[in-house]
């Protein structure tokens, strides 16, 4: 275990920020931490890099406790959200001010130095400023300078976000793949759903500054914790137990299924009428009226045989469906 | 045809007394008054001056020593303002900046008494029989003004380059040097200039310490022009401020383009080990309140001395405590003054308004709609950054024309000069920011530009016109050299016959050395000219360092 932050309370006058009971993270993983706008994930973040310090609770690195370090005492990197680099340096520049502190011979910098900027493709870039870089190159930058120290643990704060969508999936492999190199322990915080199912080995899910999930993206995905967890990811139906009930000795009162785990067949359990049709590329989305609610169904693209309007009966994978009592899943689910 | 009323007021009262002021050097006045051509004899009287060598020396010295002494004393300051973070501190350091300057030259030259002054305790030399005392009033003037735009530099370094300095444990003085004093070069350089500009023309402590200087020991070229202007040598006064324009010209085009152009280099220093420790917080705070001791001191001894009577004025050693505290020097202070303190009050506040009637429409058009662009923006800087005393002579004699010489309409008329720069230059900062989004929809609703900026607009930025406002009234209040040149007596206390235009400042400056110099009540009325600035900054002092963010002021 690299890091791990115990029973860690941040407060913002009387609002509590971060409540945090117990947190690990284990060295050469990709974590992500996922939550809406005001979860307190960047709160997290600055509280590990020692930029923020914790009302109460202790965080350990490496087994020392470093809750009242200093940030550069922290085997930490960072990257900002908006990178500040420093805008009257050079890249080169930029990249080695980390070094130019600690007392290394200026041969040893220089190597240092270039190789990263090989490794980042920066080479033909190292005597620009960083105002005339585009977004995706001072991105990069700021990556070689917080790596450049060879921290254990990198923290990234939505550090695609600036970005144009074709970039941001570019950057996210070469992300990846620095975190492979390199053997860091990644912490990415993002709110987009996407960019933490292709990167993260763990999502850690943030809601209200509390954590509510830990877990592979998969298992996000299908076994979400509670209501909230279901929603982040991807499309899901949510129907009360008023508009369809099971039972089979399940006390619930919400079930969840996800639109791709649904098929339309002519001996389906259920009927209703389709809606709209949505042609999101990969597959098509139908939004079907059940009379009292609405159920999507997701069909590959091949599937394009349907019209507004039209009468379907639906069947359910009843064993991927999972059944939520005051907000929480059961363990229980259908055979 | 928002902007024109600016410009063609900029033309009138600045641009054109500078060209008036180079055919006035070709020029003489015979014994009838009319002006005749007399070819470059004026200028050969530079080669017959006796005491120009001296007057150019002690220019020389005001130019460049002032601001150098500055800038080295401001960025440490700065930098504790911003460490220590208590936002007290910024009001109180600025406070003799924002006082009227000759009101700030009165109180030092009581403090420096060598037999009634504080300094009777230290030393008993007058230094008022060298140049360095001028030097000295010309620093604490001039010093917090270098430090609040220092300051407000620093304080516009993203939060998030802080951070990264943390993370990577560069702090202390290789913080400041390394990544610092780069990032906010452009600040420095553009206090360095203002500073130029600033004790370039030192004008007002030369007028206030006649009385106690020796002849020529501390007389520049700004205030030699003055008295030459005054005795009737208009030619050669003209050839010296001809001079003066051109130098200023230099120093402005300088400023213009700095300002314009905020462009980073990379830094030099960065191969050097510089330390890399955090001064200790009780150092900070040392050195802090000695920076404050010298800005307050003087506020201190002169409100000392207008609480005493007559005698303990002039008892040796001077006291520093009064035994007796009498009013006597409020209550004569107040009734005789009065004239001049109505006039003060009248044409600070109408002059700065009639600014704002020309200026608030120009900088918002100029902002918005890049109407004149960066020339009309640059010409704004351009007055704002010459010294005053350069168009004495054309502007008198377009004050004279009018038959406004010595009445209120003429100091209000000629006011905008020097606040309206200030004017433009802060709200076109202000509209710069100011969301598009609100005209624009004005406009889609179908009201004129003029109907939206009338109805939507001026509305909305009332705080950003009041902050502008207060400003120029800072500067109008503390007024010296136009009131000098264009009035002579003071204000007649008539309402149906008006006449008379002095200011306050003129009943201040022009006190001391007269043979019963009342102390006592020069002090209190010294004390009164500084309250409107004590109730300005305090109303200002969350806003300070926001407004001059966009750049710098006089
Ligand atoms: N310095 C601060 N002072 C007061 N409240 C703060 C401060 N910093 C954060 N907060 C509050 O703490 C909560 C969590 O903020 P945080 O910035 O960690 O959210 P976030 O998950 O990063 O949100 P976003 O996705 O919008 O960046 C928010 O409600 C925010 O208003
Ligand atoms: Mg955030």
């Amino acid at each position: 275990m690299i890091l791990s932050i115990n029973n860690v309370i941040k407060k913002f006058g009387n609002f509590t920020a971060l409540e945090i009971n117990d947190l690990n993270f284990e060295e050469d993983r990709y974590y992500v931490v996922l939550g809406p706008s005001g979860s307190g994930k960047t709160t997290l973040l600055r509280i590990i890099a020692g930029l923020e310090f914790a009302d109460a609770g202790k965080i350990t690195m490496l087994n020392n406790d470093v809750t009242g370090a200093p940030a550069w005492k922290r085997d930490i990197g960072l990257v900002f959200q908006n990178y500040a680099l420093y805008p009257h340096l050079t890249v080169y520049e930029n990249i080695a001010s980390p070094l130019n502190v600690m007392k290394i011979p200026r041969n040893e910098v220089i190597k240092k130095v270039n190789e990263l900027l090989r490794v980042m493709e920066l080479t033909d870039q190292a005597g620009k400023y960083p105002n005339q870089l585009s977004g995706g190159q001072q991105q990069r930058v700021a990556l070689a300078r917080a790596i450049i120290k060879r921290p254990r643990v990198l923290l990234l704060d939505e550090p695609l976000s600036n970005l144009d969508a074709r970039v941001r999936i570019e950057l996210r492999d070469y992300l990846k793949s620095i975190q492979r190199e390199f053997k860091l322990t990644v912490i990415h915080v993002t709110h987009d759903p996407t960019e933490a199912m292709a990167l993260g080995n763990n999502v850690i899910v943030l809601h209200h500054g509390r954590v509510v999930q830990n877990s592979s993206p998969k298992d996000l995905y299908n076994k979400p914790n509670d209501i909230f967890c279901a929603r982040l990811l991807g499309t899901v139906n949510i129907i009360s137990r008023d508009d369809l009930k099971f039972d089979d000795g399940i006390d619930y009162d919400l079930c969840e299924i996800r639109p791709e785990d649904i098929k339309i067949t002519e001996n389906g359990e259920l009927e209703g009428k389709i809606e709209s049709v949505q042609f999101l590329g990969p597959e098509i989305l139908l939004n079907i009226n059940m009379g009292n609610y609405h159920i999507k169904v997701s069909l590959d693209k091949y599937n394009d045989k349907y019209y507004e309007n039209e009468t379907v009966r639906l069947s359910f994978n009843k064993s991927t469906m999972n059944f939520y009592k005051s907000g929480k899943r059961l363990e229980k689910i259908l055979e | 045809m928002f902007i024109i009323p600016a410009i063609v007021y900029f033309l009138i009262f600045a641009i054109y007394p500078m060209i008036e002021n180079v055919i006035l050097t070709f020029q003489s006045q015979n014994v009838s008054g009319q002006y005749i051509f007399v070819g470059l004899s004026n200028y050969k009287e530079l080669f017959y001056t006796p005491h120009l060598g001296k007057i150019i020396d002690n220019s020389l010295i005001y130019t460049f020593i002032v601001p150098f002494i500055d800038i080295i004393f401001a960025i440490p300051l700065a930098t504790f303002l911003k460490r220590l973070n208590k936002n007290f501190l910024l009001p109180v350091i600025l406070l003799p900046s924002f006082i009227p300057l000759v009101t700030g030259a009165t109180m030092w030259i009581l403090m420096l008494n060598p037999l009634y002054g504080i300094l009777y305790f230290v030393y008993h030399k007058d230094l008022f029989y060298t140049i360095w005392s001028i030097v000295i009033i010309d620093i604490w003037s001039s010093l917090p003004l270098a430090t609040l735009i220092i300051y407000s530099g620093l304080k516009a370094i993203p939060k998030n380059i802080d951070e990264a300095n943390n993370i990577d444990n560069i702090k202390g003085m290789r913080k400041l040097i390394t990544i610092d004093i780069p990032y906010i070069k452009y600040q420095i350089l553009a206090a360095f200039i203002l500073m130029l500009v600033y004790g370039s023309f030192t004008f007002d402590p030369i007028y206030a310490s006649l009385g106690v200087s020796t002849p020529f020991a501390n007389l520049d070229l700004s205030y030699y022009s003055y008295e030459l202007f005054f005795s009737g040598n208009i030619g050669f006064s003209a050839v010296l401020m001809t001079i003066m324009t051109a130098v200023s010209t230099v120093i402005a085009l300088i400023f213009v383009k700095l300002t314009l152009n905020n462009k980073m280099h990379a830094s030099r220093f960065r191969s050097i080990h510089w330390p890399n420790n955090e001064l200790p917080k009780s150092f900070t705070i040392f050195f802090t309140v000695l920076y404050l001791l010298f800005f307050m001191l003087p506020f201190a001894w002169i409100l000392i001395e207008s609480f005493k009577t007559y005698n303990e004025i002039f008892s040796l050693p001077p006291l520093i405590i009064p035994l007796k505290i009498t009013l006597s020097n409020y209550t004569y202070s107040l009734t005789n003054g009065e004239p001049y303190f109505i006039t003060s009050i009248v044409v600070s506040i109408l002059g700065s308004l009639l600014a704002l009637f020309i200026g608030v429409p120009a900088a918002y058009v100029a902002a918005r709609y890049n109407v004149g662009g960066i020339k009309f923006i640059g010409l704004v800087l351009f007055i704002y950054s010459i010294p005053l005393v350069i168009l004495m002579i054309p502007d008198y004699a377009m004050l004279n024309y009018i038959h406004t010489i010595n009445s209120w309409p003429g100091l209000i008329i000629i006011y905008p000069v020097m606040v309206l720069p200030i004017i433009i230059w802060m709200l076109y900062n202000f509209y710069s920011t100011f969301p598009k989004s609100y005209d624009e929809a004005a406009q889609v609703d179908g009201m004129t530009m003029f109907k939206s900026f009338r109805k939507i607009i001026l509305p909305l930025s009332h705080d950003g016109i009041l902050v502008a406002f207060l400003y120029a009234f800072i500067f109008a209040w503390g007024a010296l050299i136009f009131p000098l040149a264009f009035t002579y007596s003071a204000y007649n206390m008539s309402v149906l016959y008006p006449s008379g235009a002095q200011t306050l400042t003129i009943f201040i400056g022009g006190t001391i050395g007269h043979e019963a110099t009342q102390y006592g009540i020069l002090a209190a009325s010294s004390v009164l000219s500084i309250i409107p600035a004590i109730i300005i900054t305090i109303f200002l002092r969350s806003k300070i360092d926001r407004v001059w963010r966009g750049g710098g002021i006089k």
